[in-house]
């Protein structure tokens, strides 16, 4: 071939790959960004669903059905019907976790759904979802000091042992790459909370920070979050008022308070905003008639906003509700989801407030749009209400 | 830096944090972009001779990218950010050509300056992952401004090439016509 036409030919796939590497890494191609995976409990038929929205047909989609053989309508027994959905990196496959069961279920593609039934000791704690780190899922066993790690490609299962107390032993987190979990530790008198980061290979772990609980008070919820170089963050409750704890290497970088001093609000988990200068947080107010929404906290001292999403109709069953109660944010930072039936057993809850709600935060006044969520097993054109 | 939401996904999960600031772009796009401007700097600098080696090497690095960004191979932050400074490399030098030759014509580099630049470039693939994973505040400010050069250096060698590519194919028209009506 002449040299002339060859460059022509790798200039032209010199731009190809270009266009390619483009498109594939834009918003508009990432597939966990347009749709939104969420599970929807129905606790009179003892089902739990899994729905997938795409934002941009406007269409929901029922990918899984589970009936809880075990429910017997105590509490504890509700809690089996805990299930939580992850997206996996390739966005092509969703992760579910039950309390006896993980499941990998392609989305929009034709690779097998692949079902890990748990033994019979094994209850695994999945209200906030547990940490992936490469192809490993880590889940605490909350009667036992051990953690779990399930390789997720061939489901094989290793069990690290803890050497501590299991009730002192918070859930594990991580920030995609490296895994951490939390203890309470007492040392002559003082307590401490210990932040270990664990080798996700061979179950060592070390500590990455401990700081002194009497600095921060008491910790409220699970949620944990590690934040960019050696900052963590957590809610606690201090001098009567919840607080953003931002902890950074062994002491406390700083709190912010939440809230009124004395209000009833609760925290579920929390979420980085895309600039890495505030995190989102849903909440609820159990004092005010069971508001449910999300807020952000910048960590500047900046003032926290709030958005209501729904409000409830009577008194809160259980503060599991409000741990519950959960927010996602999308890839590009933009849009916020939340939902009022993923596992909330919420009675209260006014028939229009069954709803994903969709926040457009990048908005100075940040859009909601609510979707009306149908019944179980429908398949139907969303209601969408601004 | 708003404009990496229109050419990157930002997945904070994939996104540096250095000194706890986030980049405005993912990691393989931090490669990409900030080794796309090392390397038409490094071009710039040096004016390599195209031959077929360099023709070879380049095709290498930008096929190289398709197991890695088609996600066939698991891989961890690092390698994403080498594998976006290979890229970067590799589409340079394609695009490279055929400016290269129009505007940068002029005596082949010697044996001194090729071994320099292929020195620089191989460096920049292990300084410029490291830089983003310990550079802490430093990195934090410099690497999004680098990313942007690289960015600006994409666009001007795409349309560069475009408006090459398409003076050519109006030259040969017009030279077509020409002898037809004569």
């Amino acid at each position: 071939m002449k040299p002339r036409i060859l460059d022509a030919c790798l200039t032209i796939l010199g731009m190809a790959g270009l266009m390619v590497y483009v498109l594939a890494c834009a918003p508009s191609f990432s597939p966990d960004g347009k749709k939104v995976a969420f599970p929807v409990m129905d606790y009179d038929d003892e089902r739990t669903s899994i729905f997938v929205y795409d934002i941009n047909k406007n269409k929901f989609e029922t990918v899984a059905e589970f009936k809880n053989p075990n429910h017997k309508g105590d509490s504890e027994d509700d809690i089996d019907m805990a299930y939580s959905v992850q997206w996996m990196p390739d966005g092509k496959q969703i992760l579910i976790n039950g309390i006896s069961l993980i499941m990998m279920l392609p989305v929009g593609s034709k690779g097998p759904t692949k079902t890990f039934q748990s033994q019979q000791d094994m209850k695994f704690w999945t209200i906030l979802p547990p940490p992936i780190v490469g192809n490993y899922q880590f889940i605490v066993n909350p009667d036992k000091p051990e953690l779990y790690r399930i390789n997720l490609q061939n489901w094989e299962t290793q069990s690290f042992q803890l050497a501590f107390n299991h009730d002192d032993i918070g859930i594990p987190f991580s920030d995609g790459e490296q895994l951490y979990f939390t203890v309470e530790l007492e040392k002559e008198d003082q307590k401490f909370c210990s932040i270990m980061k664990m080798n996700a290979e061979n179950g060592a772990y070390t500590p990455a920070a401990q700081i002194n609980s009497e600095e921060f008070g008491e910790l409220q919820g699970w949620s944990w979050l590690k934040l960019g170089g050696d900052r963590f963050a957590t809610i606690s409750k201090y001098q009567e008022r919840v607080h953003l704890v931002l902890v950074r290497g062994n002491s406390i970088e700083k709190m912010i308070p939440i809230g009124e001093r004395g209000s009833g609000i609760d925290i579920g988990n929390l979420v980085p905003s895309r600039n890495g200068r505030s995190i989102f947080a849903a909440f609820s107010y159990y004092d005010q008639h069971d508001q449910f929404g999300v807020m952000e906290i910048p960590f500047d001292g900046g003032k926290t906003r709030e958005m209501v999403l729904f409000t409830g109709d009577g008194p809160m069953d259980d503060q599991i509700n409000a741990i519950a109660f959960h927010i996602a944010l999308s890839p590009d930072g933009k849009k916020i989801a939340a939902s009022s039936v993923s596992g909330l057993e919420y009675t209260a809850l006014k028939p229009e407030d069954r709803a994903l709600y969709l926040i457009d935060v990048s908005h100075p006044e940040w859009k909601m749009n609510r979707i009306r969520i149908p019944l179980p097993s429908a398949s139907n054109r969303a209601e969408v209400e601004s | 830096m708003w404009i990496f939401s229109w050419v990157c996904a930002q997945n904070v999960e994939h996104t540096w944090a250095p000194a706890g600031e986030l980049l405005p772009m993912c990691q393989r796009c931090t490669g990409f972009y900030a080794g796309a401007a090392i390397a038409l700097f490094l071009m710039f600098l040096f004016r390599p001779q195209v031959d077929s080696r360099y023709r070879w090497i380049h095709t290498i690095l930008v096929l190289a990218m398709a197991p890695f960004g088609f996600h066939l191979v698991s891989h961890g932050p690092i390698i994403r950010t080498l594998s976006g400074v290979w890229f970067g490399f590799g589409v340079v030098g394609l695009l490279w050509l055929f400016p290269g030759e129009k505007f940068f014509t002029g005596k082949s580099s010697t044996a001194m300056a090729k071994h320099l630049h292929v020195n620089l470039g191989l460096s920049s693939f292990i300084l410029l992952p490291a830089f983003a994973r310990w550079g802490g505040g430093v990195a934090a400010e410099i690497l999004p401004w680098l990313a942007l050069l690289g960015l600006v250096a994409i666009a001007g060698l795409t349309l560069t090439n475009s408006a090459l590519f398409l003076s050519w194919f109006f030259n040969s028209l017009i030279r077509r016509l020409g002898c037809q009506t004569t």
